[in-house]
């Protein structure tokens, strides 16, 4: 586990395999709640701090609980059932501790626990073979791509609502185009070498 | 409880992909040949109809305060046995949709008919509607895969016909690649959902003209 | 006092669904474990098999191997040279594939037992055409985009590096068994 591993997790985490543009996972909040750009920067921290979390819990629940006892058959409602745990968690401990901040992101709190881009990072986790400091790095580089990916987006979606195009195409399905260009300028990153 | 009416619903005026715009993330990310899209749609109906009748069944016996929780539990633990027999018994399909199919648990069709439908409605209505809404999501998935492919690869039915090549149909140095690229799953779908908006406003307006017209028949008797 | 009940209630219903519904995998398990670990393990077979040169036979895995990597999950000997498995990462987890190097270091097929590329794409990995050019090579290979030989899939350079990856290091374990063995 070297610095250039490292660097070489975060780099892909954030550009190469952007967990949006190029791995497709959180969709679904990336095209809800990307039309202003504060709200989807709000998102995006919450999406970071709990995907960061469940990284390192995850793995610390698959290999000292799940694979000794022979049960990794049950990683995916595992998984999802402490995701949701963290959640509900992160809510109340937000709630009680830090309210300014929780009333910023308090809505999008409950919207995590079905977010594919969670679930994902610690699915992948496992299937990488990430030991604890990887899983935590790739957990968090990961949430920095998504807020990477979500303001550049809500900045071009604001521009996008203003402007005509045909009937039809209004409202979501030019949101998923212009998300399609972003996507392709995000490619031009796969020739980024680190190795 | 009305079959046809679902039916319709599920296939076009409510489908789960391109009207209610659900479960984003497969939609894309899986449909770049037609065996994965079949499979894909397939695998999300039957965990759609196991859950649906589950839950329909512990209706009454969920309170209202965990039933989150409880559907979420009912529902990972479903996908979990569909990905254990992939393994099993159709290994090519589950190393083909690979983490797709465990984040089927996090597919917002499943939770959605299940808060949605199958929290209020009798069994045998929650398994139609599971069949419905599931085949209206594979509808989606295969007019996605046989777009693309056919764009992105030139061929149709790749991994299912000609013993897994598929019939090509461009010749192999013309299609462009970009369609099977991620990018090209956001174009696809962009243009489906476009398509289908301007297909429902069609055919509102000429049933309003039918209603209108009538009115004037009536009118004029 | 009524809103305790309906906590406990809760709990209850939740512990009990729960319950059925680990009972219920834990079922589909015992079912399904059979055939997933049979059809690995046929899998590996095939796949060590295939990348042997005729007339060469499969030997015993060694206990321990050189690996500057972390990529070789393991190393069968052979009559000639070496079996050996790696896992470099690729555009969707890791590839488990096997090289085989026979005594002059020289790769003699490479076979893929599993991934998790896209299909269409990355997935063309598994393709005769595209693994039969590493047949041959020796020393350490690159993609045409890196400056090397490999042709890389047209639209998934991340898996033809993963699996150019691999054999690399299936080559330099290979390479740094036969210095071991006092040549």
């Amino acid at each position: 586990m070297s610095f250039t591993s490292i660097v070489a997790i975060a780099l892909g985490a954030i550009l190469t395999n952007n967990f949006i543009l190029v791995k497709f996972l959180g969709i679904c909040p990336f095209m809800g709640v990307s039309k202003k750009m504060d709200t989807a920067l709000g998102m995006g921290a919450a999406v970071t701090f709990v995907m960061t979390i469940a990284s390192i819990v995850t793995w610390a629940v698959n290999s000292w609980i799940l694979v000794p006892l022979n049960l990794s058959y049950m990683q995916t409602p595992a998984f999802i059932l402490i995701i949701a745990a963290i959640v509900q968690v992160v809510e109340m401990f937000l709630k009680k501790s830090v309210p300014t901040l929780y009333q910023a992101l308090g809505i999008y709190l409950p919207l995590i626990t079905t977010n594919c881009a969670v679930l994902g990072v610690a699915l992948l986790n496992v299937q990488e073979n990430y030991g604890p400091v990887e899983s935590l790095v790739y957990g968090f580089t990961g949430g920095l791509g998504f807020i990477l990916a979500i303001v550049l987006f809500s900045a071009v979606r604001q521009r996008v609502e203003e402007s005509e195009c045909p009937e039809s195409f209004r409202g979501f399905p030019i949101a998923l185009i212009s998300a399609g260009l972003l996507a392709l300028s995000f490619m031009g990153f796969s020739g980024l070498k680190v190795f | 409880m009305n079959f046809r009416k679902q039916l319709k619903e599920g296939l076009l005026t409510k489908n789960p992909v391109l009207v209610q715009l659900l479960g984003m993330c497969s939609t894309m990310a899986i449909t770049t040949t037609l065996f994965n899209g079949l499979g894909m749609g397939l695998t999300v109906t039957f965990i759609l109809i196991c859950s649906n009748v589950l839950i329909s069944l512990l209706r009454k016996v969920i309170p209202g305060s965990i039933r989150i929780a409880a559907y979420v539990v009912i529902i990972s633990g479903f996908v979990t046995m569909v990905d254990l027999l992939l393994q099993a018994f159709l290994p090519d399909l589950s190393e083909s949709l690979g983490v797709f199919i465990p984040l089927i648990v996090v597919n917002c069709i499943i939770l959605g008919r299940a808060e949605a439908f199958a929290s209020k409605n009798g069994v045998l209505a929650s398994a139609l509607d599971g069949l419905t809404q599931g085949l209206g999501y594979t509808l989606a998935l295969v007019v996605m895969c046989i777009l693309r492919e056919l764009l992105g690869s030139g061929t149709f039915g790749a991994g299912l016909l000609n013993g897994g090549e598929g019939i090509r149909i461009i010749p192999a140095q013309y299609p462009a690649m970009m369609l099977i690229l991620p990018v090209g799953g956001f174009l696809t779908l962009g243009c489906l959902i476009a398509f289908s908006q301007w297909l429902t406003r069609r055919l509102d307006n000429r049933s309003r003209e039918k209603a209108a017209g009538k009115r004037k028949e009536a009118a004029a008797k | 006092m009524t809103r305790e009940k309906g906590g406990l209630r809760a709990v209850v219903t939740l512990f009990l669904i729960t319950a059925l519904m680990a009972a219920l995998l834990g079922l589909v398990n015992s079912v399904t474990a059979g055939p997933i670990a049979k059809d690995k393990a046929e899998k590996t077979q095939k796949a060590l098999s295939g990348v042997l040169a005729e007339g060469v036979t499969l030997g015993e895995p060694l206990e321990t191997f050189p690996d500057g990597t972390g990529l070789v999950q393991a190393v069968y000997e052979t009559s000639q040279g070496y079996v050996i498995e790696v896992t470099p990462s690729g555009y969707g987890g890791e590839i488990d594939m096997v090289v085989g190097i026979d005594g002059q270091g020289a790769v003699t097929g490479v076979e893929i037992i599993s991934h998790g590329e896209t299909s269409g794409l990355g997935a063309n990995a598994v393709r005769e055409d595209f693994r039969s050019q590493f047949v041959g090579a020796t020393g350490t290979l690159a993609v045409t985009k890196d400056g090397g030989a490999v042709e890389a899939l047209t639209g998934a350079t991340m898996t033809s590096r993963a699996v150019t990856r691999g054999v690399n290091a299936a080559i330099a374990c290979a390479a740094a068994l036969e210095g071991g063995n006092g040549q």
